[in-house]
């Protein structure tokens, strides 16, 4: 969406509606969306305790919603899968459904580096909405996260016991 | 003039000198609390606060002003506010949000969580979970109380930390903290309410 655009959308004060008038479509919520909460993709849940997978979860204090985004890894650090669950508007449940499509593929690495605008211009989604999309991006980082902690804490554990191994 | 009141409120004639004092009673920048006569705080008398929004609303409402535009104009915006007030202030998560505001840290919806209290996260994740799962009405009782039982801690250990705000500034953050899990278990009442509805 053009930039001129966007601040039509601000200058109305009601973003959503006016961004919806502008677009020639008098719905609250783009197709793009609509599409990811009517289809959401992998919604469900891996286990917590599997060594490879990581579970992100966020919270918006704001509006109380709460979001989960998981992923499994393989020995190269590429995510092979993802889930999630998300308690919350619309949008933010599409945007943590685009954010596993995005992510299945990737290198952790990369997928770290996925930034909130990327997920808001896909979806479309209005200045209103785009804290929604911050979260999916926050989301994806704590899973991240949670997986190097736990390999971490793992590594730590297997070195703890060779060494215990060694002296007995 | 108890008399006079009295006859006022029979026959919605309200004689000049009475309305005078009524529409400069109240400034019109009052905070809700004193708006509303409640002790300023994350705990109400939920009782007190429906007995005096009653009250007001029967001096303010805008019928009673009827044969003077000018007046009955600014009873509207003042039986708005009244209503606004009340609306805020008699539910725990609302009048929680609103002592952020007054307190200048307002639950923003761009700002990253006050606390990430995962464990607190965690459990309300698996509740809205479970809730999906067609709990039993026994289940969703128990759970009922459960939440209320949270939020009064919640409220309460708010409240404790407003009273120690002005001597120790961190205790802004257990303010937010215990806001912000105010409304989470709010969404949470939500969703049960919805699913005791149905049955």
């Amino acid at each position: 969406m053009s930039l001129s655009l966007l601040n039509y959308a601000r200058v109305a004060g009601s973003g959503r509606w006016a961004l919806g008038v502008m677009a020639g479509n008098s719905r609250a919520y783009h197709q793009k969306v609509i599409d990811h909460y009517e289809n959401p993709r992998n919604v469900g849940s891996l286990s917590k305790e599997d060594p490879d997978v990581g579970t992100g979860l966020v919270g918006a204090p704001a509006c109380g919603d709460v979001m989960k985004l998981q992923i499994r890894v393989d020995k190269e650090g590429n995510i092979v899968e993802s889930k999630f669950k998300t308690f919350g508007c619309g949008s933010a449940i599409a945007s943590s459904s685009l954010a596993t499509e995005m992510v299945k593929g990737m290198n952790v690495n990369d997928a770290v580096k996925i930034k909130n605008a990327e997920i808001a211009s896909e979806l479309k989604l209005p200045p209103v909405k785009l804290h929604c999309s911050m979260l999916a991006e926050d989301a994806i980082k704590a899973a991240v996260k949670n997986l190097e902690e736990k390999r971490a804490k793992s590594d730590l554990n297997e070195a703890e016991a060779e060494a215990e191994a060694t002296t007995a | 003039m108890s008399s006079l009141r009295a006859l006022c409120n029979r026959s919605r004639i309200v004689p000049w000198s009475v309305k005078r004092r009524w529409l400069s009673e109240i400034a019109g920048d009052e905070d809700y609390f004193t708006l509303l006569g409640a002790r300023y705080g994350f705990s109400v008398d939920e009782d007190q606060l429906y007995q005096e929004h009653k009250k007001l609303m029967k001096s303010w409402h805008p019928d009673r002003f009827a044969d003077d535009a000018k007046a009955q104009e600014r009873a509207l915006s003042m039986a708005s506010m009244i209503n606004s007030a009340y609306s805020t202030l008699c539910k725990p998560h609302l009048r929680a949000r609103y002592i952020l505001e007054v307190e200048g840290i307002p639950l923003k919806e761009d700002e990253d969580a006050p606390v990430d209290d995962m464990e607190f996260l965690g459990f309300v994740m698996s509740v809205r979970e479970a809730l999906e799962n067609e709990p039993k009405e026994r289940d969703l009782e128990d759970l009922k109380s459960q939440i209320n039982e949270l939020s009064n801690e919640s409220v309460q250990q708010a409240e404790a930390a407003l009273s120690q705000i002005k001597s120790d500034p961190e205790m802004k953050e257990v303010v937010r903290k215990q806001a912000s899990k105010l409304q989470y278990l709010h969404r949470i009442s939500e969703e049960i309410h919805k699913l005791t509805q149905v049955t």
